[in-house]
């Protein structure tokens, strides 16, 4: 599928314009799956609860090991039941998996099998592997498998993603990806800053994104640096020195400590465009003229800022819609198994990022 | 000794306690446990491996845990909310508690040189008397400071206290990540001649650790601050050589106390008409900030964009940013203080000159975009 018929099939079925509050009430008594959310973390509360509310969907079960939290949801949002373990309680048909990264692989796979649809958060898993398993889980239950990687709804990143396909900007000869921001996502637990739950700092969890996006625009890596700043937890900075198969090269640097540009820099051998990353409002490109490129319903607005708050109700619709359709969802584990492979691989190879006045004196022991 | 035991750190989260998170572990091989109220401000932390408990230090459930089976503790936590005043004396009662319950070995409780405000000229030292004052902070980190004391003196809970002066540094809180801030968008009407103690934060958390580690001292208060005074011209200097900005407005400090109290807030034709006598550039500055001037400055800057904006704004000054009594006293007063009883009882002795400290800052400064 071309990216315009795949934007215009997400756009057809999922936006709120096209597919309205009475249809979607209307499918729903009819034929919306029985949904759990399994993890009622943050992005439980405060983006898929609002939003299948907004969407009238009320979930069928919460899953949380803690149960007061669960409970709490629960009644705010009109949930039926709770339960410390998604397996003691069998009678959903679909669900959402936002529980620690750790869990993404083992829960998803496990539903997948028992032929459960599943929208799981990004990090879709630790390992390639367990992708690889999650991938293979579906295709055999035929359920369908959708990752949570919302930036590919944003409007512009699919107008990059279609200038570079018609070539606008020439072969991209570098790059660069600067995104951070001093973190205050209203973790609910410890486990996002854990290793062994959370499976890594800032580019497991932001970088997931960002990569995704890299991945998507222009291809494949072929060799790479990867520094950060871990000294046994979880990074909060990280650096990654990337060359493309392509044979383009540049940098992406993230940060939960501080403000970066929070935008994508791609320089073909004809013009460049930067795009905003994390939310910022930002599209602009050299020459202007690239900025007028349209490619059926894609294109690009300068103007536009789509919160995430706006990202999530596409998704979940995406999934519904590839739930009903038995179609393939906007962002597919084959997809988002890229990202995750490619993470896995800089963990590997780490190497560390020594800030000057971490150890001023160098690294012998005082005292 | 600290290598190797179970530490518990209070506002682990913040300026003093992320860095003192990173000695213990880097220098000393502690064992580290952290009380977290707010995990979204942990990123800082949750580089090294340690141990976190979610609640406050009110929370006597949370606390009672996160003391259990620690051999010391340092109390880093302040809220600075003045409104959380006795918030920050409940929770330093609950966490005394909790030590003496669990017997733990040592107990380093952050207090500030702000116990001895309003300064008085010349020298400071653990025997200056404390004033009255109603200032919010300064009376609350003296009442916490001496209900610890009480605790030392009534059950011997093994209390020192340790009174920072000006701390900057990496991640500073006030004396670096917000006086940035500041003078990127004020001038800081600043009296001439005051005295800054100045302390690099490793210095202030390599006291903290000689604290846990000393066995022969305790019950004491004990002043920590770099080697030297330097004036406040000289600190906010070295800010703007850094950042290549003219922040300090030198005046008297009567002429400061003359000047209206926040220029921005108070837009009065006569104040205005003062103001336009005193700094015309200033006076514009305010004046765009009046509704329908704004309205017409930023219909211009929509038509010309960038052209428009920035030699307006270059052209305006940054508005003057005129101290609190609580600020101006504190710049105005030309205190030494003393380390003379770190340096003979605790052993201490600043490692980082202003100079070198400043060094390090103007690299996480430019590092940090701040």
């Amino acid at each position: 599928m071309t990216i315009e018929a795949q934007v215009l099939s997400v756009e057809q079925h999922s936006c709120a314009g096209t597919y309205g509050l009475m249809e979607v009430e209307k499918r729903m008594n009819n034929s919306v799956p029985r949904i759990a959310i399994i993890g009622c973390g943050a992005v439980t509360e405060h983006r898929y609860l609002p939003v299948l509310a907004e969407m009238g969907i009320k979930p069928t079960l919460l899953v949380d090991i803690n149960l007061q939290r669960a409970r709490k949801l629960a009644d705010a949002f009109n949930a039926s039941r709770i339960s410390d373990d998604y397996r003691s309680q069998g009678e959903f048909d679909a669900a959402i998996v936002a529980s620690p990264h750790y869990l993404h692989a083992p829960v998803g796979i496990d539903l997948l099998r028992r032929g459960i649809h599943v929208l799981v958060e990004k990090p879709m898993a630790l390992a390639a592997t367990e992708c690889d398993e999650m991938i293979a889980a579906a295709e055999e239950s035929k359920a369908v498998l959708a990752v949570g990687l919302m930036r590919r709804f944003i409007r512009n990143a699919q107008w990059v993603n279609a200038a570079l396909d018609a070539d606008l900007l020439g072969p991209i000869e570098s790059f660069d990806f600067r995104e951070g921001v001093i973190y205050d996502w209203p973790v609910a637990s410890a486990f996002f800053f854990h290793k062994e739950t959370a499976g890594g700092g800032v580019l497991i969890d932001t970088g997931a994104h960002t990569l995704d996006l890299l991945l998507w625009w222009m291809g494949d890596v072929a060799s790479f640096e990867y520094y950060d700043d871990s000294y046994g937890g979880v990074e909060a900075e990280c650096e990654l020195l990337l060359t493309l198969a392509s044979g383009a090269t540049g940098v992406v640097e993230l940060s939960r400590t501080r403000e970066l540009r929070n935008t994508a820099i791609l320089r073909g051998r004809r013009g460049e465009i930067e795009i905003g990353l994390g939310g910022k409002k930002y599209v602009a490109a050299n020459p202007k003229e690239i900025l007028a490129y349209t490619n059926g319903t894609v294109r690009s607005d300068p103007q536009l800022q789509q919160l995430y708050s706006e990202l999530f109700p596409l998704q979940i619709k995406d999934w519904l819609r590839a739930i009903e359709t038995r179609a393939t969802p906007f962002v597919p584990g084959t997809v988002a198994a890229r990202s995750v492979a490619l993470i896995e691989a800089c963990y590997k190879q780490r190497r560390l990022l020594e800030l000057p006045w971490v150890r001023p004196n160098g690294r012998k022991t005082q005292g | 000794m600290i290598t190797g035991k179970k530490v518990l750190i209070t506002g682990a989260t913040g300026f003093i306690g992320g860095r003192l998170v990173e000695k213990l572990i880097l220098y000393h091989d502690a064992n580290v446990r952290v009380l977290i109220r707010n995990f979204a401000r942990a990123s800082r932390i949750a580089r090294f491996h340690v141990e976190m408990i979610g609640g406050s230090i009110t929370d006597a459930q949370a606390v009672d845990e996160a003391v259990a089976g620690c051999d010391t503790v340092f109390h880093c936590a302040h809220d600075f909310m003045g409104k959380n005043a006795q918030q920050n004396l409940d929770g330093a009662r609950t966490l005394a508690d909790a030590c003496l319950r669990h017997g733990i070995r040592r107990f380093v409780h952050v207090s500030t040189i702000s116990v001895y405000e309003p300064l008085s000229d010349g020298d400071v030292d653990e025997s200056t008397p404390p004033k009255s004052t109603s200032w919010t902070y300064p009376v609350n980190k003296l009442a916490i400071e001496n209900l610890f004391l009480q605790y030392w003196e009534k059950y011997n809970l093994p209390v020192i206290v340790i009174q920072p002066t000006i701390v900057y540094g990496p991640f500073g809180g006030y004396w670096t990540d917000t006086q940035v801030k500041m003078m990127r968008a004020f001038r800081l009407a600043l009296p001439i001649g005051g005295l800054c103690n100045p302390v690099y934060v490793d210095d202030v958390v390599d006291a903290l650790i000689l604290a846990a580690r000393t066995e022969e001292v305790v019950g004491e208060r004990f002043l920590i601050s770099g080697a030297k005074p330097i004036t406040w011209r000289e600190f906010f200097g070295a800010y703007e050589r850094m950042l290549g900005i003219n922040f300090v407005a030198p005046m008297n400090t009567e002429e400061i106390k003359q000047t209206e109290h926040s220029t921005m807030l108070n837009n009065g034709i006569i104040s205005n008409l003062k103001l336009l006598r005193r700094d015309p550039r200033l006076a514009a500055h305010r004046l765009v900030r009046r509704k329908p001037v704004n309205k017409l400055y930023k219909l211009a800057q929509s038509l010309m964009g960038k052209n428009f904006a920035r030699p307006v704004s270059k052209a305006l000054p940054a508005p003057l940013y005129v101290p609190d009594e609580q600020l101006l006293a504190l710049y105005g007063a030309r205190a030494s203080v003393k380390i003379d009883k770190a340096r003979r009882l605790l052993g201490y002795a600043p490692a980082f000159d202003f100079d070198r400290g400043m060094s390090l800052t103007a690299q996480y400064v430019k590092w940090a975009n701040l």
